[in-house]
């Protein structure tokens, strides 16, 4: 298993309690350093001034989408390799496809348990780190 | 051209490198190519391995596929065959047919794959630590066919399963945000009410039905995640424009919310006992039932579009009967009426043609555009211009000696058209209160359930007009005014019936059209205003002296006064921060007036009358020197000429006017706006009696001169400000009036003399 200690995770979802959640879990995975973003835009000016290792983002959010968001990290030098895991609901799920192909590390689909998302994670983030 | 860049395109997707079945980036980078290839000149065997690619693709990154290993395997097959550059042998071609049917055969006959429901939930099945009493709740809903036969499916989904709480703190932040994002479904939902076409208003209601869900979910709360996805579901047909929303649609996510009210209040309470009840109940799984078989499609009204036979008819083209005889011709034939018209000789294909294109035009027209409301007011404008504009012309000395009759007839034509386009352009803007006052049925049930008292809603004149954008602002007084008719008004059953009342109060909504005003009633017959309460308080809180004598009605009044409230406790039904001064300002904004009258035990009436719009006031004409004012019909009560012996001076209050019994004080017009009067004796001139604040002033004018509605003009800025006149008005011979604003007026006078 990777060592998480000393990764950046930023979590982007508009409902604290999600977010709650979500950094519970990965506190439970030994996450330290935990940033929150309510948006799509909020998360945006975070990774313009802050060294980020991981992205969590829920896909149905104000101002701008997860998928926006993914495009925009996507897009930029600094961020374009930042792992990325889209969050989803069932309903949604056909959308991921659309994700896939704007190049989304993985997603998951909500409710999910601490077990799927640390599977997930495990997926996504590099081995040697 | 395109076969090269297909070439390229292909040669891309064989060097491209999927690292595994959890490369997903590796797939959308295929994908992307599978995409663009799709827009090349292929042939059909290349589009059908391109789709199924993509069906393989789909199910893997969807983890529906059965057997993972062979998707894999086959997808690697297509897109070595795909890109074989010298794949033209037939051969081929039959390996691969054989390939790819034989592995998609295995799941599903289809592109898209139909996974069975036991295949996709077998993986999320996995417990956390929470979850452990849990799993029981889960086999009965999502699970409902695959887990063990004979155990918890069987039990009747009536019963209430209660589970033990893990994490409080976690429930409470759900509660309290879960309860701001009903508060903004709520708001959202009248925008909605207003604007059903409006995506994003959609997508804010969508939004935060959607976040509930996610998180009662992880929360297992059954009933809230299924009740949002259900409510979800419809509005996400809405916004994706499968269907209208319709006001049932309206209905069913107002009870929703109501419905998840109750269960987070639900949740509340099970807190605090440290168990709480996730599924079952009786009213979510009833509202359920009725969503899933609600028909959204269904509930739109069908537009009428007139038949091809009634078309050709009303042009003439043909006679009635002749269509009515070939219509029942080409019905015994099973053939079309235009067909059998043709056949018949009686009209030509060209009608017919032409008729068919009205139908389709009608058709796309259906009944309403929508036209920006600037366009609509500069209209609105431009009419008050033109009958400004011909009054002018026609009040002219040299147009008026034309005695020629056709003149004179034109211009009864000509004042007949510009009338009808008057009011038109008035109704333009207009819209039944219905919709504001359909609001308040919600919202009594909602503050009678929260006040445990019964409260009846009576409306009437639902269908009376209003200036669209009064209704917006009129909701938030009604919204209060009523929340105080509850509180404060009605009082609790035992109380009514001790009173000889019906246990029942009602609040009585009424609006109608009066002149050009429109005037909003709304009454209950609860224990009425206590003046003698109002008027210690007021004393309490330094509005009025002991000393001051003061009638009921200016009494009744001081609650609109900032700050003043009867009660000392701030209630949930009342007590939102909003007072009645905050009322009377929003009615006055829009130029209206707000009265009470009261009768103890009896109950309370509160007045609002408004402009029919902003744009035009109904005003009367009046002369003070060589001066024309308009004042508002809605300030004023009578007008009449006092006998001399009504007329007189008291001591400290200056001068005085008895009508009727009753002392008003006398505001001279002339000396507010230091003109040189006519008349300066009352007895010669004439008075105008306003109210205000409950008190009544007689206003001294020369004389009436006419009453007429009037085209409100703005005077800019820098005369915005002007104490006692709210704007100007263009009268009928082009001259400029003022118009009086008789609460500033008032308002100075009363400054003046203390």
């Amino acid at each position: 298993m990777p060592s998480y200690k000393d990764m950046t995770v930023l979590v982007v979802d508009d409902f604290a309690t999600m977010r709650r959640i979500i950094r519970n879990i990965l506190r439970d995975l030994e996450f330290k350093k935990i940033l929150e973003a309510e948006d799509g835009t909020a998360a945006v000016d975070i990774l313009k001034t802050q060294k980020v290792d991981l992205i969590i983002s829920d896909w149905n959010m104000p101002k701008m989408t997860g998928l926006e968001l993914l495009k925009w990290v996507r897009s930029n030098e600094d961020t374009k390799d930042i792992p990325f895991l889209m969050v989803t609901a069932e309903a949604q799920k056909e959308n991921v496809i659309e994700a896939i192909k704007a190049k989304v590390s993985n997603y998951i689909v909500k409710p999910f348990t601490a077990q799927t998302l640390a599977e997930k994670l495990e997926k996504i983030i590099p081995k040697d780190k | 051209m395109g076969e090269r860049s297909k070439q390229e395109l292909l040669d891309k997707i064989a060097a491209s490198v999927i690292a595994g079945m959890d490369d997903l980036i590796g797939m959308g980078e295929v994908l992307n190519l599978l995409d663009e290839l799709e827009s090349c000149d292929l042939s059909a065997q290349e589009t059908e391995f391109v789709n199924r690619l993509k069906a393989l693709f789909k199910r893997i990154i969807l983890e529906e596929s059965s057997d993972p290993e062979k998707d894999w395997e086959s997808i690697h097959e297509i897109i070595r065959i795909l890109c074989d550059r010298s794949s033209e042998a037939s051969v081929v071609f039959e390996e691969v047919e054989v390939q790819p049917v034989e592995t998609v055969d295995v799941t599903s006959p289809d592109e898209l794959p139909q996974v069975e429901p036991s295949q996709i939930s077998v993986k999320p099945e996995i417990e956390t630590k929470m979850e452990v009493e849990l799993v029981v709740v889960r086999g009965t809903v999502e699970a409902q066919s695959e887990t063990s036969p004979g155990r918890v499916d069987e039990e009747p989904i009536s019963q209430l399963i209660v589970v033990p709480v893990e994490d409080p703190e976690l429930f409470k932040d759900f509660l309290e945000e879960a309860r701001e994002h009903l508060a903004s479904i709520e708001l959202n939902i009248i925008s909605l009410e207003e604007d059903p076409e409006n995506k994003e208003v959609i997508n804010a209601i969508f939004r935060p039905f959607h976040s509930i869900k996610g998180v009662a979910g992880f929360l297992n709360l059954k009933d809230i995640q299924e009740l949002s996805h259900e409510v979800e579901n419809l509005l996400d047909g809405a916004r994706s424009g499968n269907f209208p929303v319709t006001e049932a649609i309206i209905d069913i996510v107002l009870q929703a919310v109501d419905i998840l009210k109750e269960q987070l209040s639900n949740l509340e309470t099970g807190l605090a006992k440290g168990q709480i009840a996730v599924q079952g109940d009786s009213r979510v799984s009833k509202f359920l039932k009725y969503v899933r078989n609600f028909d959204p499609t269904r509930s739109v009204p069908p537009v009428k579009i007139p038949k091809v036979g009634e078309i050709l008819a009303e042009k003439g083209v043909v006679e009635e009967e002749k269509i009515q005889e070939a219509l029942q011709e080409a019905q015994e034939e099973g053939k079309r009426i235009g067909e059998k018209l043709i056949e018949k000789g009686v009209v030509a294909p060209k009608d017919v043609a032409l008729a068919l294109r009205e139908q389709k035009q009608l058709k796309e027209a259906v009944t309403s555009i929508r036209v920006d409301t600037h366009k609509l007011d500069n209209l609105v404008d431009m009419i008050g211009e033109l009958v400004i504009a011909q009054s002018m012309v026609l009040q002219n000395p040299e147009v008026q000696k034309i005695k020629d009759q056709k003149f004179q007839k034109d211009i009864v034509q000509l004042r007949r058209i510009t009338g009808e386009l008057q009011r038109i352009s008035t109704s333009l803007r207009m819209v039944p209160i219905k919709a504001t006052f359909q609001k308040m049925i919600r919202l009594v049930r909602d503050l009678s359930r929260k006040s445990g008292k019964e409260v009846v809603l009576q409306m009437s004149g639902e269908d009376t007009e209003i200036d669209r954008n009064m209704v917006d602002q009129i909701y938030e007084p009604l919204v209060h005014m009523i929340r105080n008719a509850v509180d404060h008004g009605i009082e609790p059953p035992e109380e009514r019936v001790k009173a000889g009342k019906s246990p029942h109060g009602t609040i009585f909504l009424a609006a109608e059209q009066k002149g050009g005003n429109i005037v909003i009633d709304i009454r209950d017959d609860g224990r009425g205003l206590d003046a003698e309460k109002i008027r210690k308080k007021a004393i309490e809180r330094g509005l009025i002296q002991p000393e001051d004598k003061l009638e009921e009605s200016a009494l009744f009044d001081l609650i609109f006064h900032p700050g003043f409230s009867t009660k000392d406790e701030v209630t949930d039904v009342s007590g939102r921060g909003v007072g009645m001064d905050v009322v009377k300002r929003t009615v006055e904004e829009l130029r209206g007036k707000i009265e009470i009258k009261s009768k103890r035990g009896e109950g309370t009436l509160f007045q609002l009358k408004l402009p029919l719009t902003m744009a035009i006031i109904d005003g009367m004409i009046v002369k003070v020197g060589a001066e024309r004012y308009v004042v508002p019909t809605i300030s004023l009560k009578e007008s009449l000429r006092p006998s001399v012996d009504d007329c007189g001076t008291v001591h400290g209050r200056g001068e005085m006017i008895n009508v009727r019994g009753k002392l008003m004080p006398l505001v001279r017009l002339h000396e507010f706006f230091g003109l040189e009067p006519l008349h300066r004796n009352p007895w010669e001139a004439l008075l105008l009696v306003v109210s205000e604040d409950g008190k009544d002033y007689c206003l001294l004018a020369d004389e009436i001169i006419g009453r007429q509605e009037v085209v409100i003009k703005s005077l800019g800025s820098a005369l915005k400000h002007v104490i006692g006149i709210s704007g100007g008005a263009i009268l009928g011979d082009g001259r400029v009036a003022l118009i009086i604003d008789v609460k500033g007026i008032v308002t100075a006078f009363e400054r003046g003399i203390k």
